[in-house]
């Protein structure tokens, strides 16, 4: 029997209505995320992953706006819901964790206090049994000496502690998806894996989904089942983890993965992609990424590729995958 | 062969003094640099690369200790001395948005260091300038513009150029590509390569990327808390790592192989703060390894086979 997944989104378009131009900053994009699954949304700077999660918690602002498709959550579209009934969802079913910790936590409070906020606001808890939950929760997250750290204030800890506590915020409420966007791009690498791991844990024993953005391949491949590469608010390549290392199909991924140094491979030389990503309002006709591709014909230059399948859940945009044939 | 050497570092420190102690920022490393070789440095956030690369740009004074350059003890150099090494001691930065002057163009960027040690003036400096556009792969029509209108990537090309321009012998390159887009990344690590072998550039290369030093460097020094705990040659350190603080770094990249899922975490918790570090290693308190000792003395960076030295207790006495 199928289980119907926890989210999907479907020809998703966030776009941002600037004085000069409109910047298809998300541009009809499809993923699914199943229960307690984990998705991986990897691409450069300005790719649009983080306006792809702000358009689910609904906290895109103007002068951006969703203009079309769907968020289907445990069945319901969340572009249909009131503010109202958003922000019950928002925090209590899907949280959020951000790459800058410190921008997120407020400078005033102490960590105890503002993780109590939302259990006494979601879970209706008093204020006492809140500042023991929150001690639970930072013992949780891995803060030695909770019952003492819980008084601290943001300034107070070291940026791999800021995002342990921002972690525990978020999985207060116990949410069904946890959306964690570049959680460890200002981390160091030892720091990098302890917040790794720790968001494993949670999503293992709570069965908690996560949908994590990063550029790092490393990561996807460590961490996640199903990925989405995305380029220039398109999703170019889309499949489980496995194939995307094994096979990777569209250029732009291909090109990504043989220009980057690792530690498992010794290289001469790099290959690389040449140009670089447009600017969003002069992203280029028909297939965004031709101007930088080697495989590149004239059909490219004219039409956007839609996402063809290639195989089993294996969807590539690229025309080369169907021989260039319309 | 003494000449070979470029560069070298004798017990430095640099000491910065806090209201609730001494931070330190590097506390007595010592290594040397061979002409047209890439020593890399890596280590984490504050452990003290930067620091490193400012003391030997001169951009901050030492606490203590020697950096010699072609021989000569910068320390003690007169002014006008010093003006001439400085000619042969550039930096490229991390941050390309913030290390240009927003409001130079990019011909008066790349053309300062040449005006101001009066290297050429007029035409000449106008074809240098040009050159140097072209040798960082960028078009002389870029000249008249300014920094802001130039995507990261070629930001740092320009920075890259006005590093050049004194045609020095030596580039401190401070994470040169961790403000990049990946795929920007490899175009300007095949530059630097191709830099290094066109003008012969001796680099120290910060990066606190692991993958990235082990494609460009041919020496490595592992910091940690500002000393070089471990330092080899690039197979050493990446293929036979023996301070476990090394070991605990590799361990923690994130490798793009699928099959290679499910490493666990190898540090437990955060480094101590610098300010009035604890006696003994540094790293004692993270560290598996850590006996008695290790907390009481501080142990020597020892050479425990041709040119690979490691600061462990445990490892020495192992190696006895
Ligand atoms: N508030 C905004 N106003 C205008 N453009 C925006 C705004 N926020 C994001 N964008 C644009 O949307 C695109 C996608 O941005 P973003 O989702 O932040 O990318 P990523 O997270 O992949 O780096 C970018 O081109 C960015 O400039
Ligand atoms: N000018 C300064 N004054 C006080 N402390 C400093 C100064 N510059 C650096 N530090 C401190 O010295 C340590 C090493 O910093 P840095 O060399 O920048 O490390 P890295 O480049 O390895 O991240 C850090 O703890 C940092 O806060
Ligand atoms: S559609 Fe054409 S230009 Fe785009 S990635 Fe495929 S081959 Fe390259
Ligand atoms: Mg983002
Ligand atoms: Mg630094």
């Amino acid at each position: 029997m199928m289980t119907s997944p926890l989210l999907v989104v479907k020809n998703l378009k966030t776009y941002f209505f600037t004085n000069e131009v409109v910047v298809k900053a998300v541009d009809g994009i499809d993923f699914e995320l199943a229960k307690g699954g984990a998705l991986g949304i990897v691409g450069e700077s300005g790719s649009g992953k983080s306006v792809t999660s702000l358009s689910i918690i609904g906290l895109v602002h103007s002068p951006g706006r969703v203009v079309d498709g769907k968020i289907i959550f445990e069945g319901r579209n969340l572009l249909d819901l009131s503010e109202a009934e958003l922000q019950r969802i928002r925090g209590k079913e899907i949280a959020m964790v951000f790459q800058e910790p410190m921008t997120s936590l407020n400078p005033v409070f102490t960590i105890g206090n503002q993780i109590s906020e939302a259990l006494i606001i979601h879970q209706k808890m008093s204020k006492k049994e809140a500042q023991e939950r929150a001690v639970e929760l930072l013992n949780m997250v891995g803060i030695p000496d909770a019952q003492k750290r819980v008084n601290d204030y943001p300034h107070q800890l070291s940026g791999g502690m800021r995002q342990r506590v921002m972690i525990a915020m978020a999985v207060s409420c116990n949410p069904k998806l946890l959306i964690a966007d570049e959680p460890t791009t200002a981390l160091d690498v030892t720091i990098q894996r302890q917040i790794l791991d720790l968001l494993r844990r949670i999503s293992e024993e709570f069965g908690t989904a996560i949908m994590l953005i990063t550029h790092n391949l490393g990561i996807i491949a460590e961490f996640v089942n199903q990925v989405a590469v995305m380029y220039l608010g398109k999703i170019v390549e889309y499949t489980d983890t496995v194939t995307l290392f094994a096979n990777p199909s569209h250029p732009y991924t291909i090109g990504l993965l043989e220009s980057m140094p690792r530690l498992d491979v010794s290289r001469k030389r790099l290959k690389t992609i040449p140009g670089t990503v447009p600017p969003p309002e002069e992203v280029p006709s028909g297939c965004a990424f031709h101007p930088r591709c080697e495989f590149r014909k004239e059909v490219c230059q004219q039409k956007t590729p839609s996402l063809f399948t290639v195989g089993d859940g294996h969807k590539v945009a690229c025309w080369k995958v169907v021989d260039y044939d319309e | 062969m003494m000449n070979d050497v470029l560069l070298e570092v004798v017990d430095l420190k640099k000491h910065f003094r806090e209201k609730n102690g001494v931070l330190k920022a590097v506390d007595g490393i010592s290594f040397h640099i061979k002409r047209g070789e890439t020593l890399g440095l890596v280590g984490e956030s504050g452990s003290g690369k930067t620091t490193t690369g400012r003391l030997i740009l001169r951009l901050i004074e030492p606490t203590a200790g020697r950096i010699v350059f072609e021989g000569q003890d910068l320390s003690n150099l007169k002014k006008h001395e010093m003006r001439l090494v400085r000619r042969n001691i550039q930096m490229i930065f991390q941050d390309p948005y913030a290390s240009l002057n927003p409001r130079m163009t990019v011909r008066e960027i790349i053309a300062e260091p040449l005006i101001i040690h009066k290297v050429a003036s007029g035409k000449e400096l106008e074809e240098r300038v040009n050159n140097l556009l072209d040798i960082v792969g960028l078009h002389k029509n870029h000249a008249k513009r300014l920094p802001q209108e130039f995507s990261g990537g070629q930001r740092q090309r320009i920075g890259i150029a006005r590093a050049l321009a004194l045609e020095p012998k030596l580039i401190v390159c401070d994470e040169p590509i961790s403000a990049l887009d990946v795929s920007i990344q490899a175009q300007i690590i095949n530059l630097l390569q191709d830099l290094q072998e066109q003008f012969n550039l001796t680099y120290l290369f910060i990066a606190h990327d692991l993958s990235v030093v082990k494609h460009i460097a041919d020496r490595v020094a592992v910091m940690y808390l500002g000393k070089i705990v471990e330092m080899g040659d690039k197979e050493q350190i990446f293929n036979e790592p023996r301070h476990p603080y090394t070991k605990a770094l590799l361990a923690s990249v994130p490798i793009p192989d699928p099959s290679q899922k499910g490493k666990a975490a190898v540090l437990k918790g955060d480094s101590p703060s610098p300010i009035n570090p604890p006696p003994g290693c540094r790293f004692a308190s993270l560290c598996e390894k850590a006996k008695d000792i290790c907390f009481k003395e501080e142990p020597d960076l020892v050479e425990v086979k041709s040119n690979h030295f490691v600061g462990c207790h445990p490892d020495s006495i192992a190696n006895d």
